[in-house]
Parts: C-alpha cells; sequence; structure tokens
C-alpha cells in the first residue's frame, strides 16, 4: 500500500476535508514532502466497516487482528481494486508492477540510506552486486549520496581509516584499494600492498614494471646529474631497498627512491616546456607540494601498517593454535603467510633468490636438520626458518654442550624462538638503522663461504674474504687456501679469465697437490687465541655481528671424518687422476666408495645420538 | 487494560483519534501518538479538536503494529536521537527483536510508516533488522533473503565479480 503513496512518485492529491486547507499550510512548511492527502472519502464507502479500538489491550488487539488480518478473499479482491483505482489516481505506478515483488529495491532512497549505517563496507560492496538498482545507487561515483553512504560506513566500521580520501580520490576506491586483495594491473591474488604514493596496490613484478629507481633514472642521460634532480622534483616516491646481485654471488644493498614512470615523464615534458627563468620557481613550487604529499603519504602509510600487523598477528595467533596438532609442515616456502608487509623490495628478492639455494639444503639436509625445521616453521614461514638453518650445526663436530644448548634452542617455545631469532638474527634481517650512504657496502653473509655447510655446495670453494684471517683470530682459519677441482666442476662466472689457466692440467697439479699435504698435516681442533691477543685485536666496529656468526664457527672446525671433506678431496684426487691419465681413468669405483663412507658416518652419527637420548 | 486504569483521569481526557488509510478508526492516548513527531505537530497546530486524523500512507495492521510499539514504549524517554551515535546493530533488545520478527512485507511497510510518522527510535530498530539480514552474506544469499531478481547480464555480471572478489575471500 506504501507503494501507492510513496515520497518519490507521489503526486499532490490535495485533500477535500473539512478544516484541510488551514491544516495544509501548517504542515506542508513543517514536514516537507511527508504529506499527501488522498480523498478518503471514496475509499471509506469501498472498504471494510469501522473498527475502533478504545484501548489497545491485549485481548482487543488479538480479536482486533483475527478480524483485520484474516480477511477473506473477497475483501482482499476488494483491497486490489482500491489499490489499482489508486494507481491510476496518483499515476505512475502502474509502471513498476512488474518488479513489485521485491520491496528491498523499491524502498525510497532516504531509507535505503538509513540502513546503509548499519552496514560496513564490505557488505555494501556485496549489496552492490545484488542488483542494478542497488549497484546504481552504491557505485555512482559523482552523487554526494553515495559517498556519504561510503564514507559513514568507513568512519564507523574501519577505524583505521579514519583519514579523508586523498584528493581527487572518491570513498568508493578508497574503500577499495584499503580493502581489495590482488594486484590491480595484473591480478595476481593474495598480496595487500599499498602504495600510497601512487595510490596503487601492485604486485612485485607489476611494481617493477610501472616504477624506475632514481639509480637507474641517473644513467639515463636525460635525467643526469642537475637536470634529472629538478625533473624529479616533487614526485612521490617509494623507498625500498635495493640488492643488486653482483657476480660470485656478493650482493650490495642500498636505499633508493622508486618513481611513478609515467609522472616522471609527465614531469620532464613539463619541466622542457616551461621557459628556463620560469625553472627555479617551478621546482620550488613542486617540492613544496610533494613535501606536503608525502607527509600525508607518511601517515596513511603508519597506518596501515598498524592495521596489518595487527591483523598478521590476529592471524597468527590463531594459526600456532590452530597448527599445534598437524603433523606435517610442507617445504617452507609453502607455509609463508601472506606478508603484505614487505615493503622492503631489497628482502624480497633476497628471499626470492635464497629460498632456491634454501629448499635446496633442505632437500638434502639430514633428518635433524628437517626436525628443526618443521618446530620453526610452524611459527612464522620462512623468514625464521631461514635463520634457523644458518645456524644449523654440523653433526659430525658437534660436542655434547652444543647438543644440550641447541635442544633447548630448539624446543623452546615458538614465541619465545621468535623472540630470540629476532635478535640474534642475520644481519640482513634486522631493521635498517637510519640511512645508509651508498659508500656502505655490505657483503652479504651468503657470499662468505665459511658459513655454507653444505658437502655438495660448491661454493664452499670460493676465495675466503681477504679480512678474515686478520680480525677475527679467534675464528678459525680456513684450513686450506682455495682449492682447484676439476674445471668442469667449478662454477665460475663466465667473466673470468684465469678459468683457462686452472684447466691446465699441468698448472693443476703444480697447484694442488702440495694443498693436500698441508691439509692432511693441520687437521686438528680449533685453536683458540690466547685471550691477550684476542683483546689486541678486536675490532669493536665488528663485534656486534660476531655474535652473530660465532655459532655458525664451529662449524668449519672439522675432523679427517666430515663428509665434505672426505667428498672434496675425493673429487681432488679424481681430477688430478684424470688430468694426468686423461680419459684413461674411470671414476666409478671410488665415487662408490665415498658414498659408502658417507653412509657410515652418518649411520654412526644417528646411533651416537639414539644411545645417548 | 491496567495501564489504562492507572491513569484513568487523566488519559481519558488525551484521546486521538487516527484513521488508516482503509478509513478504519483507531482511538489511542495522547502520549502514546505523540511518540510520533509527525502527530505531535498535528496536535500543536490544531490544538484540541475531535476530528479524526487520516493517516492515508498506514494501513490498518500497520497502524496496530505501530501503536503496539508505540504503547510498549510510552514510558521510555527517547533521548535526543542525533546525540548517540551508536550504529552497531547489535544492541536491540530482546521484546524489540520479537517485534521484528514479521515478514518482510510488513517489515518494510513498518519502515516506511515510521518515516512517515517520524517514529526514530523505530526507524533505527527497523532499519537495523533489515541491516542484520544483510550482514555477512553473499550476495546471492542477498537475493534470496530479499526476493531480488538479478538483472545483471552474464557480461555484467563477470566484470561486477571481478570488481570485488575480495568480499568473498573473508
Amino acid at each position: 500500500m506504501w507503494r501507492l503513496i510513496r515520497p518519490s512518485t507521489r503526486r499532490a492529491t490535495e485533500i477535500s476535508l473539512a478544516a484541510a486547507n488551514e491544516r495544509n499550510q501548517v504542515k506542508t512548511t513543517r514536514i516537507k514532502n511527508q504529506e499527501v492527502y488522498v480523498d478518503t472519502h471514496e475509499i471509506k464507502n469501498l472498504i471494510m466497516p469501522k473498527v475502533v479500538i478504545e484501548d489497545l489491550g491485549d485481548s482487543i488487539r488479538s480479536a482486533y487482528k483475527k478480524r483485520y488480518l484474516d480477511i477473506s478473499e473477497s475483501e482482499q479482491n476488494k483491497k486490489r481494486k482500491i489499490e489499482q483505482e489508486l494507481s491510476v489516481f496518483t499515476g505512475e505506478l502502474g509502471e513498476n508492477d512488474t518488479t513489485s515483488e521485491c520491496l528491498a529495491t523499491l524502498i525510497p532512497t532516504e531509507i535505503f540510506i538509513h540502513i546503509c549505517k548499519y552496514l560496513p563496507p564490505a557488505d555494501l560492496l556485496r549489496l552492490s552486486r545484488t542488483c542494478k538498482t542497488y549497484r546504481d545507487k552504491l557505485f555512482s561515483k559523482e552523487s554526494i549520496t553515495t559517498q556519504q553512504i561510503w564514507s559513514t560506513s568507513r568512519q564507523e566500521f574501519l577505524g583505521f581509516l579514519s583519514l579523508p580520501p586523498p584528493d581527487g580520490m572518491d570513498e568508493i576506491s578508497y574503500v577499495c584499494l584499503v580493502l581489495e586483495r590482488g594486484c590491480q594491473l595484473c591480478g595476481a591474488k593474495t598480496m595487500r600492498n599499498v602504495y600510497w604514493a601512487f595510490r596503487v596496490r601492485l604486485c612485485n613484478s607489476c611494481f617493477d614494471k610501472k616504477t624506475i629507481s632514481n639509480h637507474r633514472l641517473a644513467k639515463d642521460e636525460r635525467f643526469n646529474g642537475d637536470l634529472g634532480r629538478k625533473i624529479l622534483s616533487g614526485l612521490p616516491y617509494v623507498e625500498a631497498t635495493f640488492s643488486s646481485p653482483f657476480p660470485g654471488n656478493k650482493c650490495m644493498k642500498f636505499k633508493c627512491k622508486y618513481y611513478w614512470l609515467e609522472d616522471v615523464e609527465r614531469n620532464r615534458q613539463e619541466f622542457m616546456s616551461i621557459p628556463l627563468l620560469a625553472q627555479v620557481l617551478w621546482v620550488n613550487e613542486k617540492n613544496k607540494e610533494g613535501a606536503r604529499f608525502m607527509k600525508e603519504v607518511r601517515t596513511r602509510e603508519q597506518a596501515f601498517k598498524k592495521e596489518l600487523s595487527r591483523e598478521l598477528t590476529e592471524k597468527k595467533k590463531f594459526s600456532i593454535f590452530g597448527r599445534h596438532s598437524g603433523e606435517i609442515v610442507a617445504t617452507s616456502s609453502a607455509t609463508e603467510p601472506s606478508s603484505p608487509s614487505h615493503f622492503d623490495e631489497g628482502h624480497r628478492r633476497r628471499r626470492s633468490s635464497e629460498s632456491a639455494s634454501q629448499s635446496f639444503t633442505s632437500r638434502e639436509g639430514t633428518s635433524e636438520n628437517r626436525k628443526h625445521k618443521k618446530q620453526t616453521s610452524k611459527g612464522k614461514g620462512k623468514r625464521k626458518s631461514f635463520a634457523v638453518n644458518a645456524v644449523q650445526p654440523d653433526i659430525s663436530t658437534v660436542d655434547e654442550g652444543w647438543e644440550q644448548a641447541d635442544e633447548r634452542y630448539f624446543n623452546a617455545h615458538p614465541a619465545a624462538q621468535s623472540r630470540k631469532l629476532k635478535r640474534s638474527g642475520n644481519t640482513m634481517y634486522r631493521k635498517p638503522r637510519g640511512h645508509r650512504t651508498l659508500r656502505h657496502v655490505e657483503l652479504a653473509p651468503t657470499s662468505n663461504p665459511a658459513y655454507s655447510n653444505d658437502p655438495t655446495d660448491l661454493e664452499d670453494d670460493n676465495a675466503p674474504l681477504p679480512s678474515y684471517d686478520h680480525r677475527f683470530p679467534w675464528v678459525p682459519k680456513p684450513l686450506h687456501p682455495p682449492q682447484l677441482i676439476h674445471a668442469t666442476l667449478v662454477p665460475l662466472p663466465h667473466n673470468r679469465t684465469n678459468h683457462q689457466l686452472i684447466s691446465d692440467p699441468s698448472r693443476s697439479s703444480i697447484v694442488a697437490v702440495p694443498q693436500i699435504s698441508r691439509r692432511n698435516s693441520k687437521i686438528g681442533p680449533t685453536t683458540t687465541p690466547s685471550s691477550n691477543r684476542a683483546s689486541r685485536l678486536i675490532n669493536p666496529k665488528r663485534l656486534s655481528r660476531v655474535g652473530s656468526q660465532r655459532k655458525r664457527t664451529s662449524i668449519i672446525v672439522t675432523g679427517g671424518k666430515r663428509s665434505s671433506v672426505l667428498l672434496r678431496r675425493q673429487l681432488l684426487e679424481d681430477s688430478i687422476m684424470m688430468s694426468l691419465l686423461g680419459g684413461a681413468y674411470t671414476v666409478t669405483p671410488r665415487n662408490n666408495r665415498a658414498s659408502v663412507l658417507l653412509g657410515q658416518q652418518q649411520k654412526t652419527v644417528i646411533r651416537r645420538k639414539t644411545k645417548k637420548g | 487494560m491496567a495501564t489504562g486504569s492507572t491513569s484513568t483521569n487523566i488519559s481519558e481526557l488525551k484521546k486521538i483519534k487516527l484513521t488508516s488509510s482503509e478509513g478504519t478508526e483507531f482511538v489511542v492516548d495522547k502520549d502514546v501518538g505523540e511518540k510520533s513527531i509527525l502527530l505531535k505537530n498535528m496536535l500543536e497546530d490544531v490544538g484540541e479538536n475531535d476530528m479524526a486524523i487520516p493517516l492515508p500512507n498506514v494501513t490498518g495492521p500497520i497502524l496496530t503494529k505501530v501503536i503496539e510499539y508505540c504503547t510498549h514504549h510510552r514510558d521510555d524517554f527517547f533521548i535526543s536521537q542525533d546525540d548517540d551515535n551508536k550504529k552497531t546493530s547489535d544492541d536491540i533488545d530482546e521484546w524489540d527483536s520479537e517485534f521484528c520478527k514479521v515478514d518482510q512485507g510488513t517489515l518494510f511497510e513498518l519502515i516506511l510508516a515510521a518515516n512517515y510518522l517520524d517514529i526514530k527510535p523505530l526507524l533505527d530498530l527497523t532499519c537495523k533488522t533489515v541491516a542484520n539480514m544483510i550482514k555477512g552474506k553473499s550476495p546471492e544469499e542477498i537475493r534470496k533473503t530479499f526476493n531480488i531478481a538479478n538483472d545483471f547480464t552474464p557480461e555484467e555480471e563477470i566484470q561486477v565479480k571481478r570488481e570485488n572478489e575480495w568480499c568473498e575471500e573473508r
């Protein structure tokens, strides 16, 4: 019935009641659009007899309901008739009859707005997907009411988004930017990297495509030097740590700014078009504007990061309790939660490059290694488990004290563990302190062969760092100079020239043979330096790093039985033999022996452990 | 009847007549009627008058419901509604939620009547109820609940779906 007289389609049908004129004037001023008078005399004649209710006591009401609500068919027909007649009277309503079944879509806008007040943005979005009417109401970007609906919903239900949307952005896309997942360009799923500077949510590969770092720009002659700086003035940027892989598996880390490519191009054209005199002014203006913009961006970023970390901790809580019962934890890469807070480009790249090597070691790793992994990957995923991997002890050299310490270390509660690991973790996982200049080049720990403990890892044979033996006398020196194995086994970068020399059989034999004897004589426990010598040589700058590496150093203490040593020695012998004898020499029988040796060694270790346990 | 008998002298004096759209006449106490801002203003304007107030936007059954609500809350002092910004839709008390257990047609008509009669608490209550019906449902479920026809073309639907896939993930 309400449909007949609902305010939107209502036409003024003036009242013919007795005192109507006076009343009408008063009322229409007071309550606008709410009032329409229908001539009720006509209707009265058509409908049921008058029902007068003196008081709405329960008994009377139920009696009334019975009488009124169980209307007989004929009466309902009568009602319909009235409706039809009235529809003629008020007009327009006949058109709506086709969709009249769904009341919900016909409600007036003001009430729709009222209902939307109680709905969070997620529900509003879902509602907008149900039909065109709602979509029009909720997705018209020009309409002010739509914006109001969204802004009230955002302020009510998304506390962290209390800031109004940035200039030139409407409420809907603002909310979508924050709440949605996935890359806005390629549609890659489950990531939430919002780059507030560019107001876009991008996956990492799209980010690389769409942006350019200031270092890369500097290489372009158009943006060289001072000119480039002027052009870039005032542009929004994303700061990130860039790590460039160099040959020899060394990595450089430095901070750089990423600019949106189109922004740069547009600014360049603008800059070129203005007269020379106005350029200084232009730069100043842009800088001011940019500073303001970046300030805003930073506050948004902070709020967003906070929210994300809150969500992450909630998720983590859940996952710790959820996974305790589960036995199997797949390879670490699978367990990584969708980690949105990786704004840091450098970390991301490093991570991807290392996940390969890590999964390799995990495949080759001993059972003990795997056990550790299982425990650690529960809580935090790849990052943590990698840190643990790096500390993993060599079985053959672990003494009892070490083992106990490890036991305590790895059996700790996951939460406690994560705390520990955060503190003692690799330097590259720590937050960078302050600003690092380009000069501060750091070698990534992976490039140091001393850390790697994998018998099959051929990087072991790279040259140790030159500073190593000077500065850390208490750290065992590498027991031998770099060895040479057969040239085909050495993964040298292509640009290295001395590779020819190594493959030369006569050279290699000359160099290699004395090494074997020297190493054999030197096998034994590490010589810890006398205290006075250590104190003399302590470099306070390096001390902090020593703490994190000390554990690893014991790994290198090699007994004669160390598998990698055995294998390496054998490979060396083989290579020498091969180089001397050429094709006549066959490797197979010795290789078999090596594998048997390896197997034996592992078995003995395991047995020893079980006895203790 | 018990409520009527306690304040016989006063309430008998103050009765108002309402006429629903079908012409049915309702006689209610004045304080109940004045829960509606519309009626309150009207009575102020007209003064003491024996004439029935026509409510052409409200049908009999709905008016019964509205009067039921107003009678139950007749003693409640409605605080100035603009001040309390409580927009959570969970704080509905028992009687109210029981009151809202009606079919959808009635519910929507109640909303409209509340809007028309300008009874803010009733409007809030009914809107909250509708919002609760929408909350946490997928679009398909919402369509089912409210009997909404899906009038998107398939292409449009795909596009719309792609635009907000994320609400499915939650």
